[in-house]
């Protein structure tokens, strides 16, 4: 990366000089550093993001040079009061961000204004930090009534939540498995969240069908020219994963010859990118999600046995909620607390009626469909406590149809 | 047939979140011809009181820069196209949407790669 129009400085105290000599690498260092770092131009435009950024916003660097920073960081603090227009400059302001995944991470902005001699402003920076969950002894504190954290009271699910923190401290690749919406995703995170790279990008790919080429420049990366739109040279997310965790999603949607690939990066620890013919190191630990049984796909030979054996080092297996009843109840009073906070609602209850429905439901879509059940019937209660009528009309229809299959006994 | 379009704005641009926008746009797309905008200043800012207006208002289709998850798929799950991660002058916006040329993660401030071209 070069600065443009910064001055040579000396070597007089108190300035640090040199920096810019054209043998240093600023993009480099800015890239090892385990915080996101954005370097913006006098009129708070991108100018550069660092590799933990890009990994925080969801934003590549060169999609977001030139934006105003607010556009692409869309951190709470700057858009309510940008910290660069405060007095008391870099003090520190705190709040949340959006991600391009569309995820609300609390992050901690401090800015800081690089000047010269004397005093001319030559350009900005702002390092932000991805806030974790408070933590007591090393275990993230459970947070009462949140939308985002793996939450359960069954034994099975006891038992796995107590393994989070032993696996996070492998650094062997981790296979999760589960029916859609029972949270593999979450327990991703959560194994990053404590794990020693929880400071590092966590980065999730989605796997799901696209041209291969395509997804080998977004797991890989490309150099300039390998494609017809590959104006310029792009890190993969892989290496956008850094020294942190890459989860990949639906891994058995990746085509057999990246799969390929990627067991050659598991043991090598090498990516060559699209088109390039020098292999990048990458330090990243893999995560790989999927929701189908994996002897299953073995069998349809849909997943590589070479990589499936590299991949599940260590194994989980997310049970749906059809095998957790006890936990239904118990996810009920917690999205109700999570949603009716989030919707400045007072709604504090399910009718017994509401409860009889749900308990009698079968949840295909598990959790998931459990939480936007839930969003729904208090969006949509207008008093205290959710009644039959505030569940969506499918939970209706089958608790009726239910009734009749019983009289008609 | 005409299509009405919400955009949350901040000053000339769209605005970078849905949830913190202190105006909005509201934009009819005829088939053929310019756009009429209104736009109006919001009480506070807030989504759920933006998803109400899209919803009581007709909206077709929401352009927005940063929205979260749960609003993206309530206003999916009320059949309101959401295009987000757009980023640009609102002018632009409606220029290429008139065009039919707008989709989700474009930016519209001509520098990055991930600009369109404008």
């Amino acid at each position: 990366m070069i600065i443009p129009d910064l001055p040579t400085l000396d070597l007089s105290a108190p300035h640090i000089s040199g920096l810019d000599a054209s043998s240093m690498d600023f993009a480099a260092l800015l890239d090892g550093l385990p915080v996101g770092v954005v370097v913006l131009d006098k009129e708070r435009r991108i100018l550069f993001l660092n590799k933990a950024l890009e990994a925080l916003t969801g934003f590549s660097r060169s999609e977001a040079m030139g934006a105003p920073c607010g556009q692409v960081l869309r951190a709470s603090t700057c858009l309510r009061r940008c910290p660069h227009l405060s007095e008391g400059l870099q003090a520190s302001v705190e709040g949340d961000c959006l991600s391009r995944d569309r995820r609300r991470l609390p992050v901690r902005v401090t800015p800081i204004q690089v000047r010269d001699r004397g005093g001319e402003l030559l350009f900005r920076l702002d390092v932000v930090e991805e806030l974790k969950t408070p933590s007591v002894g090393g275990q993230d504190v459970p947070e009462i009534g949140t939308l985002h954290t793996l939450v359960a009271r069954c034994a099975e699910m006891q038992r796995i939540l107590a393994l989070i923190p032993i696996l996070a401290q492998s650094e062997a690749p981790l296979l999760i498995t589960g029916e859609t919406g029972t949270g593999k995703d979450l327990l991703a995170e959560a194994v990053h969240r404590q794990s020693p790279r929880s400071r590092q990008p966590f980065v999730r790919v989605s796997c799901s069908p696209m041209p291969e080429a395509l997804l080998e420049s977004e797991l890989f990366g490309h150099v300039k020219g390998a494609a017809p739109w590959a104006e310029e040279d792009k890190p993969g997310k892989l290496q956008a994963a850094g020294a942190g965790t890459i989860c990949l999603s639906e891994i058995a949607d990746l085509p057999l010859a990246q799969q390929a690939r990627l067991v050659r990066v598991l043991d090598e620890r090498l990516v060559l990118p699209l088109g390039g013919d020098k292999p990048v190191r990458v330090n990243a630990r893999v995560i790989a999600v999927t929701g189908t049984s994996p002897e299953a796909l073995l069998a349809s030979g849909r997943l590589r046995e070479d990589l499936f054996h590299r991949l599940s080092a260590f194994r989980i297996h997310l049970p749906p909620l059809r095998e957790r009843r006890e936990d239904v109840d118990f996810l009920l009073t917690h999205f109700l607390r999570a949603f009716a906070r989030k919707l400045k609602k007072n709604v504090t209850a399910f009718s017994e009626e509401a409860r009889r429905a749900l308990a009698s439901y079968s949840f295909p879509g598990n959790i998931r469909e459990l939480k936007n059940i839930v969003d729904y019937a208090v969006m949509v209660c207008p008093g205290e406590a959710i009644l039959p009528e505030h569940l969506p009309a499918h939970l209706s229809l089958e608790a009726g149809r239910g009734k009749s299959r019983a009289k008609a006994r | 047939m005409a299509r009405t379009i919400l955009i949350p704005l901040q000053a000339n641009d769209v605005a970078p979140r849905f949830d913190l926008a202190q105006a909005v746009m509201l934009a009819t797309l005829p088939e053929e011809g310019a756009a009429l905008t209104t736009t109006l200043v919001l009480e506070q800012p807030s989504a759920d009181g933006l998803c109400d207006l899209a919803l009581s208002r007709g909206v077709t289709c929401v352009v927005c820069n940063g929205i979260e998850e749960e609003y993206y798929h309530y206003l999916r799950w009320k059949r309101v196209e959401v295009l987000d991660s757009i980023m640009g002058p609102v002018d632009l916006v409606l220029e290429r949407l008139a065009r039919g040329q707008l989709k989700s993660g474009d930016i519209l401030y001509g520098r990055g790669q991930g600009a369109a071209h404008v």
